[in-house]
C-alpha cells in the first residue's frame, strides 16, 4: 500500500443510448457500461478491486438504487461505495480510492433512465417546501432566472446561445457514440417558444437512457494496458450556495472554485492557453458560455465572443465539446461521466470522427443540473 | 398493425406513489412566517460577523459559521436581481405565462423568488423589458394571509 501520486484511466465505455431503454432495465443497462468499460480495458472482474457508483435515487424511483444497481457494475462481493450528487462524482470518489494506494483499480458507474419517471415533476422535488416549491420554481426555470442575471449584452448573449447549439448538434451530428445525431438549424431554435425566457425549447436537450463506465487505476496497473493510458492530474470540486442568494449565479462561484483546485493540483496555470479541447456542461446553452469564462477558457465578459469568435468550434482554436456534449447525448445524471469518458477517447486517441488533432491535455466537468450548485473538474493528460 | 403494434410495445409494469410528508418549520421560519401572516412584515436574520443580511431567515452564517443573532425588518421595497418569465406548463407548477423574480429587499443581503404581478407577459421581449435587472418592485401583500411565502407577491413601481 503506496500512496499514489498518479491516477490513470485505464478504459470507459458507455451502454447503448435510447430515449427509451426499455428493452432493459436498470441493473441491465448498468451492466452493458460495465461489461463494456472493463472489455475496453481488458480487465476482468477478478481483478477489479473496488467500485463506485454514483445514482440518483429520486430519478430511479426507488431508494438506495445501489441494492439493485451494485452487482451489475461488477461489485458482488467487493469493496464499493456511492455517491448521489452527480455522476462525475463516482469518478472524484474513485480517484480518491486510487490516490489512497489501498486500490489498483477502480470502477465508476453511473446511470439515468429518466424515460421512466415525469422528469420535471421529480426535479422539483429538490426545491425547499416552505419558500420555493409554492412559487412555481423547476431546475430550468431557475436556470432561465440565472441567465438574466448576465450583465453584458444581451443580444449577443442569445446569439451565442443559438451558436452553442448549433456547434454542439453539428458535432454530435458525426459523432457515433451521440444520441442525437442531426443537426439543429438556427432557424429552428430561433422560431422556437420559450420555456422560460430566454430558454427556448430547442436549447434544452431531449434526455436519453443510458449507463456510462470508467475504469480508474494505479500508474503500475497501467502499465499492463493495451492502449494509451490517460492520466487526471488534477481534481477538484466544490459546492455553491443553495438557489440564487448572494452571488450572481452566472460567476459560477462554484465551478471557479472547482477549477482552481484541480488547475492548482495539476499545475496548470494558463487554462486559456494549455487545453487542446474541453468538455463541460452544457445542459442549456448559456451554462456552456458561462463556464468558458468560470474554468478561464477566456476572460470574464467574453463568454459569447468565445463562441461568436468559433475559437470554441470542434476545428477552433479551443474545442469545446467535440463530442456534442448534453446538447447532442442529455444523460442527465449520468453527463458528467460521459464527459470524462469523451475527454479519455480523445486523449487516447479514439474519439472517431470528432477525434481533434493530436491533443495532449484537455479537461472534463460534471455539474449537478440546471441551477448547477456543485461543479467537479478533471485535467486529463496522455503524457 | 394492431398485431404489429402490440409485438413491438414494449411490457411496463406502472408504479406510483402517495407520501406525505410533513415538513417541520421550525422556530426561526415560523416567525418569518407569522410576522408575514399577522403584521404583514418581512424580517430577516443578520450574521453579527459578516453583517449579511439573510432572507429567508435561518439560524446560522454559513460563511463565517457562527449563528445569526440580529433580526431586521428588510423591504416594502426592492431590487430585481433575476427574473424569468414561464410560458410552457410544467407538471405541477401553476397555469403560464406567469414571471418569476428573485428581489433583494432593501436592507437584505440575498434575493428572495416571488411571483411578479400586473405585468403583461404576452410579448415577451416586452415583458423582459419591464422586469430588467435592477428595475424596483414594490411588496403587495394579499388580504387573507396564512402565514405561507404566498402572502405577498412582488409588483412593478
Ligand atoms: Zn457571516
Amino acid at each position: 500500500m503506496n500512496i499514489q501520486s498518479r491516477i490513470a484511466i485505464l478504459g470507459g465505455a458507455q451502454s447503448m443510448l435510447g430515449a427509451h431503454r426499455d428493452d432493459v432495465r436498470l441493473e441491465e443497462l448498468v451492466f452493458e457500461a460495465a461489461e463494456a468499460a472493463l472489455d475496453d480495458a481488458g480487465v476482468k472482474r477478478s481483478e477489479l478491486d473496488t467500485v463506485v457508483l454514483a445514482g440518483s435515487d429520486q430519478m430511479d424511483g426507488r431508494s438506495i438504487s445501489s441494492m439493485v444497481t451494485a452487482c451489475p457494475a461488477g461489485a458482488y462481493l467487493k469493496d464499493e461505495i456511492r455517491t448521489t450528487i452527480e455522476g462525475s462524482f463516482a469518478a472524484v470518489l474513485a480517484c480518491m480510492r486510487i490516490l489512497s494506494g489501498e486500490f489498483e483499480t477502480a470502477l465508476a458507474v453511473t446511470w439515468t433512465k429518466t424515460s421512466e419517471s415525469p422528469y420535471d415533476l421529480v426535479s422539483s422535488l429538490s426545491y425547499d417546501p416552505f419558500y420555493q416549491r409554492p412559487i412555481g420554481l423547476s431546475d430550468v426555470i431557475d436556470a432561465a432566472a440565472a441567465v438574466s442575471t448576465y450583465t453584458g449584452s444581451k443580444s449577443t448573449l442569445a446569439d451565442a446561445a443559438c451558436s452553442v447549439v448549433v456547434k454542439n448538434r453539428s458535432n454530435g451530428e458525426v459523432n457515433p457514440r451521440a444520441f442525437l445525431r442531426y443537426p439543429m438549424a438556427r432557424e429552428t431554435i430561433d422560431d422556437s417558444p420559450y420555456v422560460a425566457y430566454p430558454i427556448r425549447r430547442a436549447e434544452i436537450p431531449q434526455a436519453c437512457d443510458g449507463a456510462v463506465a470508467v475504469l480508474f487505476g494505479s500508474a503500475q496497473r497501467a502499465k499492463a494496458i493495451d492502449h494509451q493510458p490517460v492520466w487526471v492530474d488534477g481534481v477538484g470540486w466544490a459546492t455553491g450556495e443553495y438557489g440564487i442568494g448572494v452571488d450572481p449565479p452566472v460567476h459560477m462561484r462554484a465551478l471557479r472554485a472547482a477549477a482552481a483546485r484541480a488547475y492548482a493540483m495539476a499545475g496548470v496555470v494558463d487554462p486559456s492557453r494549455e487545453f487542446n479541447f474541453a468538455e463541460i456542461f452544457d445542459g442549456t446553452p448559456y451554462h456552456e458560455i458561462f463556464a468558458y469564462e468560470a474554468l478561464g477558457l477566456t476572460p470574464d465578459g467574453l463568454g459569447p465572443a468565445f463562441i461568436l469568435d468559433g475559437a470554441s468550434e470542434r476545428h477552433g482554436a479551443l474545442p469545446v465539446n467535440p463530442s456534442g456534449g448534453l446538447q447532442a447525448t442529455n444523460l442527465r445524471f449520468a453527463s458528467g461521466m460521459s464527459r470524462i469518458l469523451e475527454a479519455y477517447l480523445q486523449l487516447s486517441g479514439r474519439a472517431g470522427p470528432v477525434q481533434v488533432a493530436s491533443p495532449r491535455q484537455g479537461i472534463a466537468h460534471g455539474a449537478t443540473t440546471y441551477p448547477a450548485q456543485s461543479h467537479a473538474i478533471f485535467v486529463m493528460r496522455n503524457y | 398493425m394492431s398485431d404489429m403494434a402490440t409485438a413491438s410495445s414494449p411490457l411496463i409494469h406502472p408504479g406510483e406513489w402517495h407520501i406525505h410528508y410533513d415538513y417541520a418549520v421550525g422556530e426561526i421560519a415560523e416567525r418569518f412566517f407569522t410576522e408575514l401572516r399577522d403584521n404583514a412584515t418581512i424580517y430577516a436574520l443578520r450574521c453579527p460577523s459578516c453583517k449579511l443580511v439573510f432572507v429567508p431567515p435561518r439560524a446560522y452564517c454559513e460563511r463565517c459559521f457562527v449563528r445569526t443573532t440580529d433580526w431586521v425588518k428588510i423591504g416594502p421595497e426592492g431590487v430585481i436581481e433575476a427574473f424569468t418569465i414561464v410560458y410552457e406548463p410544467f407538471d405541477g407548477l401553476p397555469v403560464p405565462p406567469y414571471a418569476v423574480a428573485y428581489v433583494t429587499l432593501d436592507g437584505a443581503s440575498t434575493a428572495l423568488a416571488n411571483f411578479v404581478t400586473d405585468v403583461d407577459l404576452s410579448d415577451p421581449e416586452q415583458a423582459s423589458a419591464a422586469l430588467a435587472i435592477g428595475n424596483r418592485v414594490i411588496v403587495d401583500f394579499v388580504d387573507e394571509r396564512k402565514g405561507l411565502i404566498t402572502d405577498f407577491h412582488y409588483r412593478l413601481l
